[in-house]
């Protein structure tokens, strides 16, 4: 089957696919595909091996692993714990941590919700949202990425200067969180940060797709806030709800855990909120920042759970 | 020709600090002056810069890995897509469907040839994009980049006689719909 091709038509075709083709590569793509020449050469960690087996194995090389439970056993780590409360540290225990670490993959497994399955979408929207999240945590994007892998896993690869464990730590809260925030109505009930809110029993008002802005911000004591801005439908709402509740408790809840429940003073009428947390200075510096690096991209469609943490 | 000291297949150079610098700069020159041609290529097959970007990061983190087993430089551009391409049909089957080009987003080259010809290069646009993703991926390998039958056979690991069939068969859907525009009254006849 030979083609004697008309000149003219393939002309056509190749000036077709030229013009659709991108010109040039854009610069950020240009330098790491050049720059991988400086990376350690990575090796996937597979699933199931010990942290131990895989780090006698890689011979000592710029790689140690977080183990996950020791021993073998990969345990289940409480991720989307509520922010800040007293420091968390490290999450789980760790062996020692090279001198300088360069990068960290945080690997997940994404857990079906309500009877669904993540599938394909599923784990491209989670990817996006993580990008988001990293991106507002001002991780820069030529040196971070997210990656779906198998049927329902997804890996973060973020790059790092010089990096410590609490940084590492800051990205696994705010990668592995799942995200919802909801607007609970209490009455009575008075609650404490990092209590446990029943959903059932004390519906939520609304929730994430409320919320047009989050921010840090203070207030007249200095204490640090985070200042949230409902949507107009969400600032009706809430001006509707706060007139007819002044006296009464509500709470906003992150992943079914109360990060500030305060007393309703007046009506609220700009859907403006401002919250400080529960500590004497209002929320740390960090807790704020991840707090909102959380709520600006949305909520996970799909809760994930860590499988490891891998450094370079 | 040994080029200023470029030394890059010695594999018993190891962790000697000098082959390792050199073997990196060359890497890096060869990557560099390909990377234009490979993030085309990887544009045009997935349809999407997005993806295409993702593609050529993974094919240069393999490539590098595999640097000290590339025998002949010269080999690199062809050698370097091999993987990319391989690494771009993993995503497409991965997706799962057939993905359209959007090639309407390329800016129309300027008229100057005449009214029937851009009305062709429409109908070929339109026609690219509703070709079986085989047929487009052996399309955009022989006339974007430029790779012999053997080269796309070996390339996508499919047998040389059915590269030169879909190549055929998508040619013949092509054809078709460029030859249709030029047939259109009032667009100018050849």
């Amino acid at each position: 089957m030979t083609d004697t091709i008309d000149p003219r038509f393939e002309r056509d075709l190749r000036r077709v696919l030229a013009d659709a083709a991108p010109a040039d590569a854009p610069a950020a793509l240009r330098f790491f595909a050049t720059d991988v020449v400086h990376r350690p050469v990575r090796r996937r960690l597979p699933f199931g091996w010990s942290g131990r087996t895989y780090a006698a194995l890689a011979g000592g090389a710029a790689v140690a692993v977080l183990a996950v439970g020791m021993g073998g056993a990969i345990a289940r780590l409480p991720v989307g714990l509520p922010w800040d409360l007293p420091a968390i540290g490290a999450l789980v225990p760790t062996p020692t941590l090279p001198t300088s670490i360069h990068g960290v993959w945080i690997n997940y497994q994404v857990l079906p919700a309500d009877g669904k399955h993540p599938g394909l979408p599923g784990i491209n929207v989670i990817s996006t949202i993580m990008l988001g999240r990293l991106r507002a945590m001002g991780v820069a994007m030529e040196t971070a990425s997210i990656a779906g892998q198998a049927p329902d896993q997804v890996t973060a690869d973020i790059g790092l200067v010089d990096g410590s464990q609490d940084q590492i730590d800051a990205f696994r809260r705010v990668l592995g969180t799942r995200g919802r925030l909801d607007f609970v109505a209490l009455g009575d009930t008075s609650m404490s940060q990092g209590d446990s809110i029943d959903l059932t029993v004390h519906p939520s008002l609304f929730s994430n797709e409320a919320i047009a802005a989050a921010e840090i911000g203070s207030d007249q004591t200095g204490r640090r806030t985070i200042d949230f801005t409902l949507s107009s439908d969400g600032a009706s709402a809430f001006a509707t709800f706060s007139a007819a509740n002044v006296g009464s408790y509500f709470a906003i809840a992150l992943d079914g855990v109360v990060i500030s429940a305060p007393l309703i003073n007046e009506l609220i009428a700009d859907g403006r909120l401002q919250i400080s947390g529960g500590e004497v200075g209002g929320f740390t510096l960090e807790a704020a920042q991840q707090l909102v690096a959380v709520v600006g991209s949305g909520p996970l469609p799909f809760p994930v759970e860590e499988i490891s943490v891998v450094t370079r | 020709m040994n080029g200023g000291g470029l030394v890059i297949n010695e594999p018993g150079v190891r962790g000697s600090s000098g082959g390792e610098a050199t073997r990196a700069a060359a890497f890096a020159r060869l990557a560099d002056r390909h990377l234009a041609r490979a993030y085309g290529l990887a544009s045009l097959l997935l349809g999407s810069e997005l993806e295409a970007q993702d593609a050529v990061q993974d094919a240069a983190v393999i490539a590098w890995e595999r640097f000290a087993g590339l025998r002949e430089v010269d080999r690199f551009d062809a050698w370097f897509d091999r993987i990319l391409v391989n690494g771009c049909r993993d995503r497409l089957r991965r997706r799962g469907r057939v993905r359209m080009i959007d090639l309407d987003g390329a800016p129309e080259p300027p008229a100057a040839d005449g009214m029937g010809e851009v009305a062709e290069r429409e109908a070929l646009r339109s026609a690219l994009a509703r070709l079986s993703l085989d047929q487009r991926t052996i399309v955009v390998l022989r006339y974007y980049g430029d790779m012999s039958l053997e080269e796309i056979a070996d390339r996508t690991g499919q047998r040389l006689g059915t590269v030169k069939s879909r190549l055929h068969y998508g040619l013949e859907a092509l054809r078709a719909a460029y030859d249709a525009a030029a047939r259109l009254p009032g667009e100018g006849s050849r």
